[in-house]
């Protein structure tokens, strides 16, 4: 019994250290599009960029291979079922040198207010873009007033949905996220634009 | 005299550029992000103590977010961002750095146990692997968009 003893604690250990260990794999992409995940570990490197391109480290060794969609599936179920609902972003377009919004840009409020009451401690994030006429100092500042407008303008409609004032916050991103690509100094309606997050 | 004038302009000079081009980490009041699910048992551990985690609670960087056995969380960060843990996992939010002008930023965060689901977000967009994600054994560069992390065999 005592020399099974002895022999008992170095198996364990090792048994311990080949259980430690640690997955990494990368999920296809709602949007299609996959970046993926840079691994480095204990001197090594890998890139998994491919749907369920998996890695395993530990134990001084990094190991890729593919993972089974189903196991992974399983094996992350609880983690995967409480991802949040992902943000949604709605576009208003105003009229020109306007704060008016374009007729087909008013229906768009009835899909937010939807939305919000889909979601448990909803905010509400309104960003302001601009076309190239301008300045970019000029046109960040002219964005984040367009997004201040709105949010002033329809605090209280946010409101009535649930909605309080600190969770709305506002940003201007001046004109770098273009939807329309052009030169500079372009009027270009479809870039002055409002767009409202709901997360 | 006239010399260390100048000295000391030229180093309110520096401060200010630094200021400028450094993304500002955020403030340890400044929400990072807030929780959108959770089945539980959820707390935070934070300088200013341990609390449970409730839906709709705001995290902030330097939190550990814990799930005890049976728990889940999901969390939605400033940058729209997303992370949501399974039961029995520890995680720590770094860092977290977001310009909602520029997109600059940097988010930083540890699993020290237990399983995470990420999705990156408006950082990562703008300048793939300014997340990271570290384990025990591992740093995790992410270029985008939805990965899963375990640490330490299944629960």
């Amino acid at each position: 019994m005592r020399a099974w003893g002895t022999f008992a604690l170095p198996a364990g250990a090792i048994l311990l250290a080949a259980c430690s260990t640690e997955q990494v794999v990368v999920l296809p992409a709602a949007d299609g599009h996959i970046g993926g995940v840079v691994v480095e570990s204990g001197g090594q490197k890998a890139v998994l960029d491919k749907p369920y391109a998996s890695a395993e480290a530990g134990s001084g060794s990094l190991r890729q291979e593919t993972a089974d969609a189903t196991k992974v599936g399983k094996d992350y179920a609880s983690a995967l079922a409480a991802r949040p609902i992902p943000p949604k972003s709605y576009m208003l377009y105003f009229e020109n040198d306007s704060d008016e919004l374009v007729p087909e840009s008013r229906g768009v409020f009835g899909e937010i207010f939807a939305e919000i009451a889909q979601r448990k401690a909803a905010e509400i994030v309104i960003t302001g873009h601009t076309d190239r006429v301008g300045t970019p100092e000029y046109n960040d500042k002219l964005s984040l007033d367009r997004a201040n407008a709105v949010a002033q303008r329809f605090r209280d409609d946010f409101e009535k949905h649930g909605i309080k004032s600190d969770a709305i916050t506002t940003a201007g991103r001046g004109e770098r996220d273009l939807l329309v690509q052009t030169a500079d100094q372009v009027p270009e309606p479809r870039n002055r634009r409002v767009e409202i997050t709901v997360r | 005299m006239p010399s260390r004038i100048m000295t000391l302009k030229t180093a309110g000079c520096a401060l200010f550029l630094l200021a400028a081009v450094v993304p500002q980490a955020a403030q340890a009041d400044e929400a990072i992000g807030q929780i959108k699910s959770e089945t539980g048992a959820v707390s935070v551990e934070r300088k200013s103590g341990n609390k449970p985690l409730a839906i709709g609670d705001h995290v902030f960087q330097s939190d550990t977010v814990i799930t005890a056995t049976n728990s889940s969380v999901g969390i939605t960060f400033n940058d729209n961002s997303m992370m949501s843990l399974g039961p029995n996992s520890r995680l720590a939010l770094d860092q977290f750095a977001f310009n909602t002008t520029t997109h600059g930023g940097v988010f930083n965060a540890s699993l020290q146990k237990g399983t995470l689901a990420v999705k990156s977000g408006q950082i990562v967009r703008q300048t793939p692997e300014a997340m990271h994600v570290r384990t025990p054994a591992a740093l995790l560069g992410v270029r985008g968009t939805e990965f899963v992390v375990r640490v330490d065999g299944k629960n």
